[in-house]
């Protein structure tokens, strides 16, 4: 049966996981620290039918074989790690990397993940958390009788404990860099774990060693531009079905086979 | 008598062959650095052995990829990088070196750039290696880090009129006289990626055109069929 059939199947899955991570990207719009996704494509491998002209006369120099490929594949959904736009909220606990860092978080079962979406609480026993309640890395924890918290550019979180004037420190924020955050496996929940590809995470603080400083009040949004995903959408769905007009093609031609003997 | 029938199956075997190559080039109208492969098909001449499937005869037949430049599209990415004019990026894979237009590159846990597959962008020297994750590509392939070149991003332009065997994965074997010099019009472009070469309409002409070609030569076998019926039944009967 013609190949065709299935060399064009292969490029109309592609195109399909092309519109998921699209779909994907658009959910996560709004998503604070969502780094938008990519697909990438390669051709598969190539049959060599037959060396044309190779045995042919000296005169005809056909150098090339018949080389048929099998259609393409999805290798990769790279993540793009551009810096999100700037959402001004006011909370303290709004954290915002200026620059390539991640925060650190530390999983139920002991793991560290690494975020950059930085809407961080406080729990009831104290300690700063993520929004599902995961504590930050190093923990922080900020006495019952603190009044108003504050975070530098530096990453130092200080208090001012009830009764007192002066702002006490209570710890130093610490960022983790990689020298291929590409690479990182996302978790969800806005959260990325270590792979071999991304390599070991390098711990500063903040402002120090490019990691990018802390801005407290602000968030980092994802970094989705709607126009450029509409468009991949509409190329995407075109190339679907441009694919399924081969199909078509390839079945009719089937089809004519099928009546050559009536 | 039977030769028209073979003339044109051979035809029909040929058309299906155009069929997948013409699939396999729309299937990547998305893949990156993709270019598009054109079938050329002539008739033996006496003495030369043509392609065959099965018992029937194809012709001489040729499957070339044409070098046009692809859409050049921006991303932003600093790790992707595109080549405007001619040349090739040389990557270094397990197998082997290959050449390739393929520009989504990214910084691999030891520093270096590397593919989606993890093969190597190759400098003039060795493989690019990047101390820092902040970097910038020149339009000579200069390859700088914190003001100071580290390397020059090798581009190869196989000679004029040299075939060019694909391997998959986007990449093009080295041609047997070796990779040829640096392009005089080759520039590297930083933030863009370059696209397929697959033009839509192209390969819809030539599906439809494939498609009724196909469509003819059943017609004439069929109509090589009721002759012999003809031959076969009628001639010769008496009464």
């Amino acid at each position: 049966m013609l190949r065709a059939l299935s060399t064009a199947a292969t490029g109309m899955i592609a195109q399909q996981l092309t519109v998921d991570a699209i779909a994907n990207n658009l959910a996560n719009v709004n998503t604070a620290g969502y780094k938008k996704s990519r697909t990438e494509f390669q051709d598969l491998l190539y049959q060599t039918v037959g060396s044309a002209g190779a045995s042919g006369s000296a005169q005809s120099k056909i150098p090339v074989a018949v080389q048929i490929g099998h259609g393409s594949r999805l290798t990769a959904t790279q993540k793009i790690h551009s810096q999100g736009n700037t959402q001004e909220t006011g909370n303290p606990l709004d954290l915002l990397v200026e620059g390539t860092g991640f925060f650190q978080v530390s999983l139920p079962s002991g793991e560290i993940a690494y975020t950059r979406d930085g809407t961080f609480k406080i729990d009831g026993q104290g300690s700063i958390v993520t929004s599902d309640g995961f504590a930050i890395e190093p923990p922080v924890s900020v006495p019952a009788d603190a009044e108003a918290v504050s975070i530098d550019s530096t990453g130092k979180i200080a208090a001012r404990i009830s009764g007192t004037t002066e702002p006490q420190e209570l710890a130093q924020l610490e960022l983790a860099r990689f020298v291929n955050p590409a690479g990182l496996e996302s978790a969800g929940r806005n959260l990325y774990r270590v792979t071999s590809a991304s390599g070991e995470a390098t711990l500063a603080s903040p402002g120090q060693d490019g990691m990018g400083s802390i801005v407290s009040g602000y968030l980092e949004m994802s970094n989705v531009q709607v126009v450029e995903e509409m468009i991949a959408l509409i190329t995407a769905q075109r190339a679907y079905e441009i694919n399924s007009k081969s199909i078509q093609t390839s079945e009719e031609m089937l089809a004519v086979v099928n009546n050559l003997r009536r | 008598m039977t030769h028209g029938i073979y003339a044109a199956g051979g035809a029909m075997a040929l058309l299906e062959l155009r069929q997948e190559v013409t699939a396999n080039n729309l299937a990547n109208a998305s893949t990156t650095g993709f270019r598009r492969d054109l079938v050329a098909a002539r008739e033996a001449a006496p003495g030369e052995s043509p392609l065959r499937r099965g018992s029937l005869a194809l012709g001489i037949l040729d499957t070339r990829a044409v070098l046009e430049t692809g859409s050049i599209r921006q991303t932003g990415n600093p790790a992707d990088l595109a080549i405007s004019g001619d040349g090739f990026f040389v990557i270094q894979a397990d197998e082997g070196s290959f050449l390739t237009r393929a520009g989504g590159f990214q910084r691999s846990a030891t520093g270096e750039m590397v593919n989606e597959a993890g093969e190597r962008l190759q400098g003039e020297s060795g493989p690019i290696r990047l101390e820092k994750d902040a970097f910038q590509v020149a339009r000579d392939g200069s390859v700088i880090v914190d003001g100071n070149v580290v390397g020059t991003i090798r581009l190869v332009s196989p000679p004029a009129g040299a075939s060019l065997r694909k391997a998959g994965n986007g990449r093009f074997e080295q041609p047997p006289g070796g990779a040829g010099s640096r392009p005089q019009n080759g520039e590297i472009l930083q933030g863009y990626l370059e696209g397929s070469n697959v033009n839509a309409i192209r390969e819809m002409i030539s599906l439809v055109e494939a498609f009724r070609s196909y469509e003819a030569n059943a017609k004439s076998i069929q109509t090589e069929d009721q002759i012999l019926g003809q031959a076969v039944n009628q001639v010769g009967r008496v009464g």
